[in-house]
């Protein structure tokens, strides 16, 4: 709360450097990345369409099954606004609070895949553990495989903040370097097929009881700015 | 007068430390972690306040640092007091006023506050990340604080200077030289 007065200071600096910036872009340049994103907005619009025809298909097919329907979720952007200054933590602060219906435990994303899980709400920021903090364990699947593990941290490699850990794999399960990760949807807290990143190797833990794998998040967690919130 | 202006200025610069260690990314993305030159505050502060003010500081400071981080609210306040409290106690034993003791306390003080810290959250749940490179980490945070904390010295005595009043300059008279006059 203290700190919410620099946190806006902070803000309004960085949106004029932004201005100003923008201000001193040439036409040219505008106008080709005006034309770029026409296109990329054609191309999303029609793979819009194609999903939604699947998704229409999907829920057909669940109903004649008898299977029940899944919730559509709710997205809210938000913006991370400071970082954990303790190095054991792998965690960040967004702007968004309960003044915003944040709630514990909603799944946090972005365009390239899974961030974390919200930790702590309060009034008007929350704190978000990423995957690979202690504090947000996953149930994950290896897509090729369909074999199921757990994302823990790290601990080998804790320098690069990307990297994390797949572990309890069957011991034998026949993952190879380069296989994806997504979430399981287990536990009722990540929906199912959210990519969390790519298989780096495979080895045998405790004495051969299990495997564990190292995996290359497909999110740059140090590289965050703008993050999306799933609500139910 | 003084020491207001000091508690002020270090409750200050403490603030915006918090602040600048949550909201900076670059030393993160330059060094790989974030360093955290608090306990160099708190240095500062044992050398000229009293183990009250020094208790609030390490109090406050603590707060805010955890209030952006995920560790047990007010775990952070603990090395920070454990080392006000020790360096007020020992300070007249110690040459704080030469660069190279102002090199060697920022090492200590940057070196064991982390230290202290993992150490009073081994037993929390879950634990935090703990490896070999923690203890790099804890290495780089000391060399860092070391070279800053001759700088902070620097800054807080020309803060000093700039709002306190002028010392008093001392004079030249010496009771036993004086030449008393007069019937003996």
């Amino acid at each position: 709360m203290l700190f919410i007065p620099l946190l806006g200071l902070q803000k309004s600096i960085s949106s004029i450097f932004v201005k100003t910036t923008e201000q001193i872009t040439p036409r040219h340049v505008l106008f080709n990345e005006l034309n770029r994103l026409q296109e990329e907005n054609q191309m999303l619009r029609i793979q819009n369409q194609q999903l939604n025809e699947l998704s229409r298909e999907n829920e057909r097919l669940r109903t004649l099954i008898g299977l029940q329907q899944r919730l559509p979720w709710k997205v809210r952007l938000a913006e991370v606004v400071a970082r954990d200054p303790a190095n054991w933590w792998k965690s960040f602060t967004i702007n968004l609070g309960s003044n915003a219906n944040i709630q514990t435990n909603a799944p946090v994303i972005n365009q390239d895949g899974l961030v974390g899980v919200v930790f702590s709400v309060g009034p008007f920021q929350s704190q978000v553990a990423a995957v690979g903090d202690p504090n947000c364990y996953i149930s994950a699947l290896v897509v090729e495989t369909r074999d199921q593990g757990i994302i823990v941290p790290s601990t080998s490699t804790p320098i690069d903040g990307n990297l994390v850990e797949l572990s309890y794999l069957p011991r034998n399960a026949s993952i190879q370097p380069g296989h994806n990760v997504i979430t399981s949807g287990l536990g009722n807290i990540f929906p199912k097929g959210i990519k969390i990143g790519v298989i780096l190797d495979v080895q045998p833990a405790e004495f051969g009881l299990y495997l564990k794998a190292r995996v290359k998040l497909a999110v740059d967690i140090s590289k965050l700015e703008e993050v999306w919130v799933l609500q139910k | 007068m003084k020491n207001n202006i000091q508690f002020t200025s270090i409750l200050l610069t403490g603030f915006l430390t918090v602040f600048l260690e949550a909201t900076l990314d670059w030393p993160r993305q330059f060094l790989r972690f974030q360093p955290d030159i608090l306990p160099i505050i708190i240095i500062y502060a044992a050398i000229y306040l009293s183990p009250l003010s020094i208790l609030a500081l390490s109090i406050l400071f603590g707060w805010w640092l955890d209030s952006f981080s995920l560790n047990p609210f007010g775990i952070s306040a603990f090395p920070l007091t454990i080392i006000g409290l020790i360096m007020n106690r020992f300070h007249e034993l110690i040459l704080y006023e030469t660069t190279t003791g102002q090199i060697v306390l920022g090492f200590f003080a940057g070196f064991l506050a982390p230290v202290l810290a993992i150490i009073l959250m081994l037993g929390h749940e879950p634990a935090p990340i703990v490896s070999h490179y923690t203890f790099l980490y804890c290495l780089g945070n000391g060399i860092i604080c070391g070279l800053v904390l001759p700088g902070i010295f620097k800054l807080f005595n020309l803060l000093i200077k700039c709002f306190a009043y002028p010392e008093a300059t001392s004079s030249s008279f010496r009771p036993d030289r004086e030449i008393k006059r007069g019937k003996y």
